[in-house]
């Protein structure tokens, strides 16, 4: 996956609050291309992180989305038109996704634990996202396996299968990851609560969870994209 | 260091004790290992030591446990100092984060140790446990044993009295087991209690002080240092263990599996493999050239250190992977994949993919068409795997041996001609793995061509009629089993390691 960007030195909470903030110019904007900018940013991140079908299928896919948007809105039916706002949501959350996916792939998930402990976000929180988190990539090596058990069996899981017997594929993919996702949580829990995860004392860190300087020059680049953003978009209006 | 008196569980909603009136003394720096059948409660019983139960797992314990020197169990164990350290028997699901440095310093970590502190023991940890080369790398891309290695890293990086391990050389080759019990002999030379629950007992042999036989909850018997030697591999087998030397395992075994009866089963099916070339996207070459052919009748073993390709091998044979280059061929007729699915059944290593339905007798017709014949054939094949009273239970509720029975049958209802297994008796005791061979022995009688993936040295001496060795990417050795060959010379390279 994105191993060894993990250990980038950046502040989880730094990333998270400029991810959400870029996304977010997305949907302050009323012009298409100014509004595409976030997109085309995280597609480059996305690219950069290696993940070149993720990164260029959701450009590809806001690209597709812009162009029905706008040929909905130029439609003199009003319900077509109001379908091209529909697809503008759209894009802007697939905007969001994209960041998501970049936060999720270059952040460790103890460096974010300890970041939101840091700000006195309460454990009762706190541990549950992380496992929430650990189980994605989890989930993702299941359900190729559960593919490949069912492939064997002669039940193909797949778009034909879906539309025919959805009810059946559904349960045929979700009741062996539901079996393999509780074990795996059993084993997990076990696993971190003999290594103190429930113990009485402070947690400590190996590495300090600091704002530093690299965690600075990324703001001050991403208010500069947002500021940039906003100008454009306030000059094209 | 530990002792146990009276100490009975029983598991919250069962009706049974899964453990009975244990009363065991394990003295410090020790090294103790706990053995039995499967469901013998001996997972229990290291569960109790490291204080998952009563509080995680939930029931009734009777008895007096004192550890360190102290009455204790439960939360206790855990909650301010770290006693125990564990490792289980998959690593897949005990890493918490997905970096191993992250990893090895977690433990420290919930403890409280200081930053400095953390920094300093995992380079001591890493540096003894040779792991250096692994230092913050991605947790999904090692091998199995490597993640077992930092698994035991993180573990003993905490510096804790006692280390409990359960089942630790499941999912790992002869050579990394192997070099899992010189790991252990070295942690008990530094003062390390350690304490084993395992089905494998030949690499512990050197280092175990007592052998603990557990069944149904109570301490059969126990096994001294000195006494470990003189147990023979017929009293082991006795007791449903699997054996204390390799070199046992190569027995001669009988003679219905020696090539030299094949000539009398039917082989109407032929298997040609030529070529075949594989890779993972941009991954290294997993298969160059891999070429052999296969008649019905013939049990193939396929060993080989793990990684080299072997699960790969066996999920482009299935259909469920095309290959680069090569071809595969029935009988003359080349079959691209959607045939060679239709003409196989491949069993992965774990049950619990392969488990969807709602009841065992669901399970096992599943994807067949249905009619009369099917529910006989049904009927017959689970009474013959001694599984007909679990046919309504569903397959999540089942222990593992009774899943991976579940399996076969599902397998033997298909009646395909090829049959795929990989790893088909990881962490089955000797009865269980004794029922698989003889299935897959039967099913040969009956012509069918069987590949089997394994590192359990007993299993394949005891079914397979041929071995073949990859490595490289290539067939490097390919050979019949017959009176002559023992499986364990042809094994044991000269120096000193073990082929698979």
């Amino acid at each position: 996956m994105y191993a060894d960007i993990r250990n980038t030195e950046y502040h989880p909470l730094v990333k998270f609050i400029l991810i959400v903030v870029i996304s977010g110019t997305a949907f302050t904007t009323t012009s298409y291309a100014v509004s595409l900018i976030p997109c085309v940013i995280f597609a480059l991140l996305l690219c950069f992180m290696k993940n070149y079908r993720l990164g260029m299928g959701m450009l590809a896919a806001s690209l597709l989305l812009c162009a029905a948007q706008a040929l909905a809105e130029s439609s003199p039916n009003e319900y077509v038109a109001t379908l091209g706002q529909v697809l503008e949501a759209f894009r802007k959350i697939l905007t969001m996704v994209m960041g998501a996916v970049i936060f999720y792939g270059t952040t460790e998930t103890t460096d974010l634990i300890k970041a939101l402990e840091r700000i006195r976000i309460p454990r009762c929180v706190v541990v549950p996202l992380a496992v929430t988190l650990r189980f994605i990539p989890t989930i993702q090596s299941e359900f190729s396996a559960i593919r490949d058990a069912m492939n064997i069996r002669g039940i193909p899981i797949g778009a034909k299968g879906f539309l025919t017997h959805p009810l059946k594929q559904t349960e045929y993919m979700l009741v062996p990851l539901l079996m393999r996702s509780a074990r795996i949580a059993d084993e997990l829990s076990a696993s971190c609560i003999t290594r103190g995860i429930n113990s009485a004392r402070a947690k400590t860190s190996y590495k300090s969870i600091t704002v530093s300087a690299r965690d600075y020059m990324l703001i001050a680049a991403g208010a500069a994209v947002c500021a940039a953003i906003v100008i454009i978009d306030s000059a094209l209006r | 260091m530990i002792t146990f008196k009276d100490v009975s569980f029983k598991a919250a909603g069962c009706e049974d004790y899964i453990l009975r009136n244990i009363n065991l003394k394990i003295q410090e720096g020790s090294c103790v290992v706990f053995t039995g059948k499967s469901g013998c409660g001996k997972t229990t019983l290291t569960r109790c030591i490291n204080g998952l139960i009563p509080d995680v797992y939930p029931g009734e314990m009777s008895g007096e446990m004192i550890i360190n020197g102290t009455p204790a169990r439960g939360a206790l164990l855990w909650n301010f100092e770290p006693i125990c350290g564990s490792v289980f028997q998959d690593p897949r699901s005990q890493f918490f984060t997905t970096n191993t440095t992250s990893e090895v310093a977690f433990a420290m970590e919930n403890y409280g140790v200081c930053t400095h502190e953390i920094n300093r023991r995992i380079d001591e940890v890493m540096t003894r446990m040779d792991i250096d080369n692994l230092r913050g790398r991605s947790v999904f891309k090692l091998s199995s044993g490597e993640k077992q290695k930092v698994a035991l890293a993180s573990a003993v990086a905490l510096k804790p009295k006692v280390l409990v391990l359960d089942e630790p050389s499941s999912n790992l080759d002869i050579q990394s087991t192997l070099a899992l019990g010189g790991m252990i002999k070295r942690l008990k030379a530094e003062g390390y209690t350690i304490i084993v629950s395992e089905h494998r007992l030949y690499y512990l042999r050197d280092v175990a002080d007592k052998i603990i036989y557990i069944d149904k909850g109570k301490i059969e018997w126990e096994a001294a240092r000195e006494e470990i030697s003189k147990l023979t591999p017929a009293r082991l087998a006795a007791h449903g263990l699997r054996s204390l030397k390799l070199k046992d395992f190569a027995r001669k075994g009988s003679a219905d599996n020696r090539a030299d009866n094949r000539a009398n089963l039917p082989s109407e099916v032929r298997l040609d493999v030529s070529g075949v070339a594989f890779k993972y996207g941009r991954g290294a070459q997993l298969l160059k050239n891999i070429t052999f052919s296969a008649l019905g009748g013939e049990i193939i073993g396929i060993i080989g250190a793990n990684g080299k390709g072997k699960t790969t091998l066996l999920r482009v044979l299935s259909g469920l992977m095309e290959p680069q280059a090569g071809s595969i061929s029935m009988n003359g007729v080349p079959l691209p994949a959607k045939k060679r699915i239709k003409a196989s059944y491949f069993v992965m290593q774990d049950a619990d993919y392969q488990l969807y339905a709602e009841s065992v007798s669901e399970e096992v017709t599943l994807g067949c068409p249905h009619s009369e014949l099917l529910e006989r054939k049904r009927d017959t094949i689970l009474s013959n795997m001694g599984i007909k009273m679990l046919e309504s239970r569903h397959p999540g509720s089942l222990s593992g041996g009774q899943k991976q029975r579940v399996v076969i049958a599902a397998m033997l209802v298909k009646d395909v001609a090829v049959l795929l297994l990989d790893e088909p008796t990881s962490g089955l005791d000797y009865e269980s793995m004794k029922m698989v061979s003889g299935i897959l022995k039967l099913q040969s009688q009956q012509g069918k061509i069987i590949c089997i993936i394994s590192h359990d040295y007993e299993f394949l001496n005891e079914t397979c009629t041929r071995i073949l060795h990859l490595d490289n990417g290539e067939v490097v050795k390919d050979f019949n089993m017959s009176e002559d060959n023992c499986l364990h010379s042809i094994l044991f390279q000269e120096e000193g390691r073990y082929v698979c």
